[in-house]
C-alpha cells in the first residue's frame, strides 16, 4: 500500500513540474508535418516522395510521415499530434475530409497554415487545396476510349462503370467525367456498381457483368486502378481480353504494366509526386509571408483550388 | 506468530496486485519522460493522450461489464457509426435552423438508440441464447448497414453552420477564464472537443466521472454484484436465485448506454459522420479491458483498470512515433506487448518451476 | 404430439443440414426474381469466386471445433500472398518453389499460434489477435507497403491454377474439391480428427484420458494457417497480384462461413460441408444482387437479413433444445 502511494506521489510531482513548463524552444529553420491517407495505396507513395524531396530541397525539416492507414480516427489523432509537436505548417492528404474541422481549428489556434492535397476539404476553410482535375480525368478516359474503340471489332453500345466506395465523395465525379464523353457519342451506361476500391470485389462484379451482358459490353471504366486490375483479371479469365476494354484511374505502376501486357487499355494518370511537392511549396511561401499564386478556381468549400492537369496513359503503357 | 487482528469492517479494498496496470503505466510514462523529455515532459502531450484514450475508456466501461459477465460485444464500433449517422441526419435535416434544439434532440435520440441497440443485443444473447460472439458479429454488420442506409455519405458538421460547431471544435477565438499566465488558464472554452479545465481536456473529466459512476454500479449495486456472480459461475448464480437472463440483458443495455455516450464524444471529436468509421475500434476497447486485468472468462474486473489500460494503449503509438519507429513496425510491437502481458503468469510459473528444480538439484537432499 | 426424441433428432439433423435449407431458400427466392441466376455457369462462378474463403473456412472449422478460433488468418493470407507474388516476380523463383516456401511460412505462422496458445497458455482470442497485428506488420515491412503484380511472362503456371479449365471445370474448383475431400477425410476417419473433437468438447477430460492436447492443438493451428495460405495461392493466382492488405476482413468472413455452416462455437462438432455452403451463401446473394443491378442499400439489407435469419434459426433451436432437455 505504501509503495503504491509513493509511486503515485512521485508521478503527481512530475506532472506538476510538467504543468509549469512552457513550450520548448523551436528548432532553427522551418519544420513541417505531413499526414497521408494510406501508404499501402500505391498512389500515395510518389506523393510522399514528392513531399520529402521538396522539403529536402528547401531545407525544411520534415517530421516522420504520419500514415493514416486509411483510418479516419487515426487521421485526427495523428494530425493533431503533429500540430502539438510544434510544426510550422501542416500538409495533409486526408482519408476523411469531413473530419478535418478539429485539425483545422487546432491549426488556426496555433497560427499555422494547412494545405490539403487531394481527396477533399470537408467543409473547412484551409489555406489551399490541390487536386487533380478528377472529372477531366474521367473525360480524358472517355475521349481515349472513343478514339481507340474503332480498332477493336466491338459493336456493342453499352458501357459499365465500377465505382469507388460512396464515402469517397470527391472521387464520384470520375465516372461522371467518363459519362460526359461517351453518352453524347451514343453509348449507354448500363451498370454502375460500387467496387469499394477492392480488387477482389471488382473481380466478382466484373464476372457478373460478363454473365449478364456477355459480349454486349464495349468497355468498363473503373474509378481506380486497383479495381481495374480486378476487372481485367475477370475479363482475362473469361477469355474476353480485347472484347471488353478496361480503363482505370490513378496511373499506378501495376496498371501501366497491365496496359503494356494488353489486359488494360488505358488509365487516367495523376501526378501525385508533383502535387505533394507543390503542397510543400505553397506552405513554404505562406510561412515566409508571401502570398499564394493566383488561381481562378475555388472548390466547393470556398478554398483556393489548384487544379493539377491529368494525362492519359494509353494501351501501350505510354503517355498519350 | 502475529497477535490476532481485529476484523476489518471497511468496504474499501485496494490490493495493488489487482491493479498492476497502474504500475505498468507509471513505469512506461516515467521511462518516456527520461528518454524524450521534450515531448513527454509536457502537459499538453498527456492532454492529447487523455482526450483520445477517453473515447476508448468510456466505451470500455460498458465493455468491462460485459466481459465480467463472461461475454463481450463486437458490435460497439458499428453502434458508434450508426449513432453518428443518425445524429448528423437529425441535426441537418430536422432542425437546421435551430442548433440548440437540434443538438439536444440528437443527443437524446442517440442515447435512446444506444439503449435500444443494447437491448436488442441483450435479448438475442440472453433470451434466445445465441452465443455472444455470433450475435455481436452479426449485429456489427447489421448496425453498420443501417448506418449506411441512414446516411450514404459523410456529413461534416462544420457545413451546417457556425452554431453547430459549439458541439465540436468551436468557432471564433477561445474563451479563457482565470488566466494565470500567458500559457496557463484555469478554464479554456472552445467547443466541446477543445474545452479544457486546468489544461486537461473536458473529455478527460467526463471519463473520470463516468468511471466513478461505473465503479459505483459495479461494486455498490445489486446489479453489479449480480454481474460479477454470473461471470463467476452461472450455476452458482442460478442457485443463489439471480435472474440470469435479466442480468445479461441489462449488461448489454449498459454497454449500449456507454457506447452511446462514446458516440456523442466521437462526433464531437471527429466533427462528422461516415458510415464506415470507426472500424476495428472494438478490438482496441476489448484489448483495453483485458489488458487491465479483467479476465475474458469473467467473474472479476475493475473499471479503474480499464481506464488506465486505455491510457496505456493510447500512449503506445505516440511513443513509437516519437522514438522514430516507422509505423510499419507498430503492429509487431503491439502484438508483442499483448503476448507479453498475457503470458506473464505462465512465464512466471515456468521460472518458478525452473528455480525450484535448480535449488533441489543444488541441495541434493534426497 | 411430437415426442422429445423426435425433436432432438430434428435438431441433430438441422445441425448438419440447416445451412443447406437456408441456401436453398435463398436460391429459390432469387431464382424466382431473376431466373438467370440459376444457371449452372453462375453456380460455378460463385463457387470459384468463394474458393479462397471456402478453403480457409475448412481449416477454420478445425480451429473452432477444437474450442478456439484463429483471428490471424487474414494477415497470414496477406503475408503468404505477398511472399508468393514477390518470390516469383522479384526473386525469380519457379512457381512450385515459391508455393512451397509460402506454405512453409504458413506452417511457421500456425506453429507460432499453437505455441502461444498451448505453451504460453494465452487464450486463442488474445493470442491470434496479437499474431494478427504482428503478421500484418511483418507483411508491411516485407513489402514496404507496395503491392506486386506478376508480369505475364512469369504468370503461366499460376494462370493454369487460377484461370484455366480442365474438361470444362475450372482448376480452382478441382483444387477446392480436393482440399475439402482431404480435410473431411482427416476429420472423419483419422484418430487426429477424433482427438480434435474430444478436446473441443471437454479439454480437461481429453487431457486426463491421455491425449496430448498440446500437440494436437498446435497441429490444428498449423492446418488453419496452411489452408489460409492455400486460399492466398488461389487468390493470387486468380488476380495475378498481391497487395499487403489483401486479406483484411478475411478472418471474419471465414469465421462467419463456419458458424453459418453449423459448427458450434463451443467446439466438439464440426460441419465441414456446412462451412463450404456458408462460404458460398453470402457470395451467392452478392452475385444475385449485381445481376439485379441492385443498389448499395439493398446489398446491405440482404446480407444483414441472411445473417439474422441464420442466427434466429440457431436461436430457436437452442430454445427448443432447452425445453426438451
Amino acid at each position: 500500500m505504501k509503495k503504491f502511494f509513493a509511486i503515485l506521489l512521485a508521478a503527481l510531482m512530475i506532472f506538476s513540474l510538467a504543468a509549469c513548463k512552457t513550450d520548448d524552444g523551436k528548432k532553427e529553420g522551418l519544420t513541417f508535418g505531413w499526414s497521408v491517407y494510406d501508404l499501402a495505396n500505391p498512389f500515395f507513395i510518389p506523393m510522399d516522395e514528392g513531399v520529402k524531396a521538396k522539403c529536402a530541397e528547401l531545407g525544411i525539416t520534415l517530421l516522420p510521415t504520419h500514415d493514416e492507414k486509411g483510418d479516419a480516427t487515426e487521421m485526427v489523432t495523428g494530425a493533431t499530434a503533429l500540430i502539438e509537436q510544434g510544426i510550422d505548417a501542416l500538409i495533409i492528404s486526408p482519408k476523411e475530409p469531413s473530419s478535418l474541422s478539429s485539425i483545422v481549428a487546432l491549426a488556426e489556434e496555433k497560427g499555422i497554415p494547412v494545405i490539403v492535397v487531394d481527396i477533399g476539404t470537408g467543409g473547412c476553410k484551409v489555406d489551399a487545396f490541390i487536386q487533380s482535375d478528377m472529372r477531366n480525368g474521367g473525360q480524358q478516359a472517355g475521349d481515349y476510349f472513343l478514339n481507340i474503340v474503332g480498332d477493336y471489332e466491338i459493336t456493342s453500345k453499352n458501357v459499365a462503370i465500377i465505382k469507388v466506395e460512396t464515402s469517397a465523395t470527391e472521387a464520384q465525379v470520375r465516372g461522371e467525367g467518363f459519362k460526359d464523353k461517351v453518352v453524347p457519342a451514343g453509348y449507354t451506361v448500363v451498370e454502375e456498381q460500387h467496387g469499394d476500391s477492392s480488387k477482389d470485389k471488382a473481380y466478382g462484379i466484373m464476372l457478373d457483368y460478363i454473365a449478364k451482358y456477355g459480349t454486349d459490353l464495349a468497355a468498363v471504366f473503373c474509378e481506380n486502378d486497383e479495381m481495374a486490375l480486378g476487372a481485367a483479371a475477370a475479363i482475362d479469365e473469361k477469355g474476353m481480353t480485347g472484347k471488353i476494354l478496361v480503363f482505370g484511374y490513378d496511373g499506378n505502376n501495376d496498371a501501366v504494366a497491365a496496359c503494356k501486357a494488353g489486359s488494360m487499355h488505358g488509365t487516367a494518370a495523376q501526378d501525385p509526386k508533383g502535387m505533394g511537392a507543390y503542397g510543400v511549396e505553397l506552405a513554404y511561401k505562406l510561412c515566409n509571408g508571401e502570398t499564394l499564386p493566383a488561381t481562378e478556381y475555388v472548390n466547393g468549400d470556398g478554398n483556393k483550388f489548384y487544379k493539377f492537369a491529368m494525362y492519359m496513359i494509353g494501351k501501350d503503357g505510354e503517355r498519350v | 506468530m502475529k497477535p490476532t487482528q481485529p476484523i476489518k469492517t471497511s468496504n474499501f479494498h485496494f490490493n495493488i496486485g489487482d491493479h498492476v496496470i497502474i504500475i505498468a503505466l507509471a513505469a512506461f510514462w516515467i521511462f518516456l519522460i527520461c528518454i524524450r523529455p521534450s515531448t513527454f515532459f509536457q502537459l499538453s502531450t498527456y492532454a492529447t493522450i487523455a482526450k483520445e484514450a477517453s473515447l476508448y475508456a468510456i466505451c470500455g466501461i460498458g465493455m468491462t461489464f460485459a466481459i465480467i459477465s463472461g461475454a463481450f460485444d463486437l458490435s460497439v464500433a458499428s453502434q458508434i457509426a450508426l449513432s453518428a449517422c443518425v445524429f448528423t441526419t437529425i441535426v441537418s435535416k430536422i432542425s437546421p435552423d435551430n442548433p440548440g434544439l437540434g443538438i439536444f434532440i440528437s443527443c437524446v435520440v442517440v442515447i435512446i438508440l444506444g439503449l435500444l441497440m443494447g437491448l436488442v443485443n441483450g435479448l438475442l444473447i440472453a433470451r434466445m441464447r445465441i452465443p455472444a460472439f455470433i450475435t455481436t458479429l452479426a449485429m456489427q454488420n447489421v448496425y453498420r448497414g443501417l448506418a449506411q442506409l441512414v446516411s450514404n455519405s459523410p456529413v461534416p458538421i462544420a457545413t451546417l453552420g457556425k452554431e453547430y460547431q459549439v458541439f465540436t471544435s468551436g468557432t471564433g477565438p477561445a474563451i479563457r477564464l482565470g488566466v494565470i499566465s500567458p500559457n496557463f488558464e484555469l478554464v479554456y472554452i472552445k467547443g466541446l472537443a477543445f474545452t479544457k479545465i486546468l489544461r486537461l481536456p473536458l473529455f478527460f473529466y467526463i471519463m473520470i466521472a463516468l468511471a466513478v459512476i461505473g465503479t459505483i454500479i459495479l461494486r455498490k449495486t445489486r446489479l453489479g454484484r449480480n454481474v460479477l456472480a454470473v461471470g463467476n459461475s452461472k450455476a452458482a448464480a442460478r442457485i443463489a436465485g439471480i435472474n440470469i437472463p435479466q442480468t445479461q440483458t441489462i449488461t448489454y443495455v449498459l454497454v449500449g448506454l456507454f457506447t452511446a455516450v462514446t458516440a456523442l464524444l466521437f462526433i464531437s471529436f471527429q466533427g462528422s459522420s461516415n458510415y464506415g468509421v470507426p472500424q476495428g475500434t472494438e478490438f482496441t476497447v476489448i484489448s483495453a479491458v483485458v489488458l487491465g486485468g479483467t479476465a475474458l472468462v469473467g467473474g472479476k474486473g475493475s473499471i479503474l483498470n480499464t481506464v488506465i489500460a486505455a491510457l496505456f494503449i493510447t500512449t503506445i503509438p505516440l511513443a513509437l512515433t516519437v522514438l522514430g519507429i516507422a509505423s510499419d513496425y507498430h503492429g509487431i510491437i503491439n502484438g508483442a506487448i499483448l503476448v507479453f502481458a498475457f503470458s506473464i503468469n505462465t512465464i512466471n510459473a515456468y521460472i518458478n518451476d525452473a528455480m525450484v528444480k535448480y535449488r533441489a538439484r543444488k541441495e541434493k537432499k534426497f | 404430439m411430437i415426442s422429445s426424441q423426435q425433436i432432438k433428432k430434428f435438431w441433430l439433423l438441422w445441425d448438419k443440414l440447416g445451412v443447406f435449407v437456408i441456401f436453398l431458400f435463398v436460391v429459390v427466392l432469387f431464382g424466382a426474381i431473376e431466373p438467370t441466376a440459376l444457371a449452372l455457369d453462375q453456380f460455378i462462378s460463385v463457387l470459384t469466386r468463394s474458393s479462397w474463403v471456402a478453403v480457409a473456412a475448412a481449416g477454420m472449422t478445425f480451429a473452432i471445433c477444437s474450442g478456439g478460433f484463429d483471428l490471424s488468418v487474414g494477415s497470414i493470407m496477406s503475408l503468404c500472398g505477398s511472399v508468393l507474388a514477390r518470390l516469383i516476380t522479384n526473386n525469380g523463383f519457379p512457381t512450385w518453389a515459391a508455393i512451397l516456401v509460402t506454405l512453409g511460412i504458413a506452417v511457421c505462422c500456425g506453429f507460432i499460434n499453437g505455441i502461444l496458445i498451448t505453451k504460453l497458455k494465452i487464450q486463442p482470442f488474445v493470442a491470434t489477435l496479437a499474431t494478427m497485428l504482428i503478421f500484418n506488420s511483418v507483411t508491411q515491412v516485407y513489402t514496404k507497403n507496395i503491392g506486386t503484380r506478376i508480369p505475364n511472362e512469369l504468370y503461366d503456371p499460376l494462370k493454369w491454377l487460377g484461370r484455366d479449365t480442365v474438361m470444362g471445370i475450372p482448376v480452382k474448383l478441382i483444387v477446392l474439391a480436393v482440399i475439402f475431400v482431404l480435410v473431411i477425410l482427416i476429420y472423419q476417419t483419422t484418430k487426429f480428427g477424433t482427438k480434435v473433437r474430444a478436446i473441443g468438447s471437454n479439454e480437461a477430460a481429453a487431457r486426463t484420458s491421455g491425449i496430448n492436447a498440446d500437440n494436437v492443438l498446435i497441429t490444428v493451428y498449423i492446418i488453419t494457417a496452411v489452408t489460409a495460405a492455400l486460399g492466398a495461392v488461389l487468390y493470387t493466382a486468380t488476380l495475378q497480384s498481391a497487395s499487403p492488405n489483401a486479406g483484411s476482413g478475411f478472418e471474419l468472413r471465414a469465421i462467419t462461413a463456419v458458424i453459418l455452416g453449423g459448427t458450434a462455437l463451443s467446439g466438439g462438432k464440426g460441419n465441414l460441408i456446412g462451412s463450404l455452403v456458408g462460404a458460398i451463401l453470402v457470395a451467392f446473394s452478392d452475385m444475385c444482387l449485381t445481376l439485379l443491378s441492385a443498389g448499395e442499400a439493398w446489398r446491405v439489407i440482404v446480407t444483414g437479413a441472411i445473417l439474422l435469419f441464420a442466427l434466429s434459426i440457431s436461436g430457436i433451436k437452442i430454445i427448443t433444445q432447452r425445453e426438451v432437455s
